[in-house]
């Protein structure tokens, strides 16, 4: 027991939270590995992070947001957005590079103005996201009179089903973004601005930091990865949907706070929210291969959240 | 302010005029001198089915004389709270028929009842809802087209093997029926294919995709799929593709969208269950007229499913 308090002095809190979500992780990886003959193999072990990038991507903007004890709802329909506006530029005939840079450009402009709202018009980001969700969902509507674009073209569909070196070119496009956004969170000083808006704002602010800056930035930093995601989507069925991402918004935040960051704010690491996404990714696909009933698998995905949750609080209880 | 509101009425004014000028030229004579207001809602305004409903309903009223057509529908997801409003809103500007496709068959009976009650008559289209009082009801028969996906896949594979099913939505009633037309055809007919798995993307295609995936990865010998829907078709489409293995899986789907023809060209697709959504609403209309005219109508009408291949693809598109 000496030995382990010696251990865990060591620690920091953060490393600490971050070593309790691993071992969750790999106990359930362990527990599919012995009830399931297929989980264990390289291939499913890829398919795995292939399903969760899309969550992991969408993941990182929502933790950034919840690091300023903020919200982003319209995550879901950012991704829907940038799915239909890269499909019609490209079934237009855009060359498919600027296509996919103006599909991810529209997200992390629908972000800039909702930061700029939150921060200009002092509203809760709740409101100001909950608005976006549905104005961007209506635009994605609109230009596309609710039909599904489709016949995208080959080199598009390279984005989400091709493979590099045999590892799927989104689950690399998820290790990128996680170690750039987690460069900018814990090493720069944007990152120390972050936290400390969330954890005290007015303190942030007399202390002279433009908090307004911040908050504008992590909602553009959230839609342009929502965008990110909704291109990655588009292009694995090959088609853009105006009715993509619905509800991708509470996943996003399921992650994060499996991932240890905290709704109230100023707590939270980008590879704890990446384990968070691969945790409910190896969850949906452990319980596909046990052909668990998919009424159940809602259910036990419920569970988890509140119970990795609920052992973070008891952590929190005990200092 | 004054000035807006006199500027306002003028315009209701000389719309008024023109809406009665334009009035006068309609041959035929229903109900007074009123054109007749039907509203259309559907379960959602995304799907192609229901822009083909829409679209044979809009077909009818262009071929009739002095009625117009309204459309009206949830503008995301399912949502039968949002159907029910929509409905109230209709009874109270007085429609004179209203059309639904009841996205939940208990959630708009007694709005249905409501409006039957007002003396407004109502045509259910493509799902059924618990209530009598309907004067005509135009759907597939979702029940008999699921066993019909059951006759096709069991001829692909040759009647034995491992089949799975990637359905829509959980309690719907018309997955419910294309999932169990297929299951007890299966269990009747054919003792030598097994169901491995039912999963339910909510036809969302990404789900979908993912859930194939997997069922492949733990089944490695199924031989066949079952796709309930659109989305679920286009997304277990996919994941074979991805996998692979065009050549040993066979999939049978249900409905027609581009997605969904590309697959069947390419060989991917073996077959899908297209539906008449057109004819629903081009009969649905007639119907609703026809009553208010005074003729009697069909209680029950079977628009039927037409199964499209390789070989028939052209003629269909």
């Amino acid at each position: 027991m000496s030995n382990y308090t010696k251990f865990k002095s060591k620690l920091t809190p953060e490393s600490f939270r971050i070593l309790s979500v691993l071992s969750g992780l790999l106990i359930l990886m362990l527990f599919f590995s012995i009830t399931s003959q297929y989980f264990f193999t390289t291939n499913n072990l890829l398919t795995v992070a292939l399903q969760s990038s899309i969550i992991a991507i969408i993941a990182i903007g929502q933790t950034f947001v919840l690091i300023t004890a903020g919200i982003d709802l319209a995550i879901g329909s950012n991704m829907a957005l940038a799915g239909v506006i890269s499909g019609m530029l490209m079934v237009n005939g855009y060359n498919v590079f600027f296509a996919v840079l103006v599909g991810i450009l529209s997200g992390a402009l629908v972000g800039f103005i909702s930061g700029v709202i939150i921060v200009k018009g002092d509203l809760p980001p709740f409101v100001v996201t909950l608005g976006a969700m549905s104005i961007v969902r209506g635009i994605a509507l609109v230009i596309t009179k609710g039909i599904p674009i489709s016949g995208l073209p080959k080199s598009f569909q390279v984005i989400g089903n091709g493979k590099l070196l045999h590892i799927p070119i989104p689950a690399i496009i998820m290790i990128l973004l996680t170690v750039i956004f987690s460069f900018i969170l814990s090493k720069t000083k944007l990152g120390n601005y972050i936290y400390a808006s969330g954890s005290n704002l007015e303190a942030t602010k007399l202390s002279g930091i433009n908090t307004n800056k911040v908050i504008i930035i992590v909602y553009t930093f959230s839609g342009f990865l929502a965008a990110c995601a909704g291109v990655i989507m588009a292009s694995r069925i090959a088609s853009g949907q105006p009715s993509a991402g619905m509800g991708y918004e509470l996943f996003a935040v399921a992650s994060a706070v499996i991932g240890g960051t905290s709704l109230a704010g100023g707590e939270g690491l980008i590879i704890g929210t990446l384990i968070g996404a691969l945790v409910i990714g190896v969850l949906r696909n452990g319980l596909n291969l046990l052909s668990v009933s998919a009424f159940w698998q809602e259910i036990l995905i419920g569970v988890v959240i509140i119970l990795a949750v609920y052992a973070d609080r008891i952590k929190h209880r005990k200092k | 302010m004054k000035k807006l509101a006199q500027v306002l009425v003028l315009i209701l004014i000389v719309s008024s005029m023109i809406g009665c000028s334009a009035k006068k030229e309609g041959k035929e004579e229903v109900k007074g001198d009123k054109d007749l207001e039907f509203v259309l809602i559907t379960m959602d305004s995304m799907d192609e089915h229901w822009l083909s409903v829409k679209a044979g309903a809009e077909q009818k009223i262009a071929e009739l004389e002095r009625v117009n057509l309204t459309f009206r529908a949830p503008s995301g997801k399912v949502d039968p709270n949002e159907q029910t409003r929509m409905t109230e809103d209709a009874i109270n500007q007085k429609a004179d028929a209203i059309l639904i496709a009841p996205s939940d068959k208990t959630a708009l009976a007694p709005v249905i009842d409501r409006a039957h009650d007002a003396g407004i008559p109502v045509v259910i289209i493509d799902s059924p809802a618990d209530t009598e009082n309907y004067i005509s009801f135009l759907a597939t028969d979702n029940y008999a087209a699921g066993a019909l996906a059951a006759d096709t896949l069991a001829e692909k594979i040759g009647s034995k093997g491992k089949v799975a099913i990637v359905n829509a939505q959980p309690g719907s009633g018309t997955s419910i029926s294309r999932e169990s037309g297929f299951t007890d055809k299966i269990k009747e007919s054919y003792s030598d294919i097994e169901v491995v798995s039912i999963q339910y993307c909510n036809g969302d295609k990404t789900k979908a995709l993912d859930q194939a995936t997997d069922i492949m990865t733990a089944n490695p010998d199924l031989v066949g799929f079952y796709g309930c829907n659109e989305g679920s078709t286009v997304g277990i489409c996919k994941a074979v593709e991805e996998a692979g293995k065009v050549d040993t899986i066979s999939i049978i789907g249900f409905d027609k969208s581009s997605d969904i023809i590309t697959a069947i060209e390419n060989n991917i697709l073996d077959a899908s269950m297209v539906q008449s959504p057109n004819l629903m609403g081009y009969k649905g209309v007639e119907m609703a007229y026809n009553h208010i005219k005074g003729e009697e109508v069909e209680k029950e009408i079977n628009t039927g499913v037409k199964v499209i291949t390789a070989d028939n693809v052209d003629t269909i598109k």
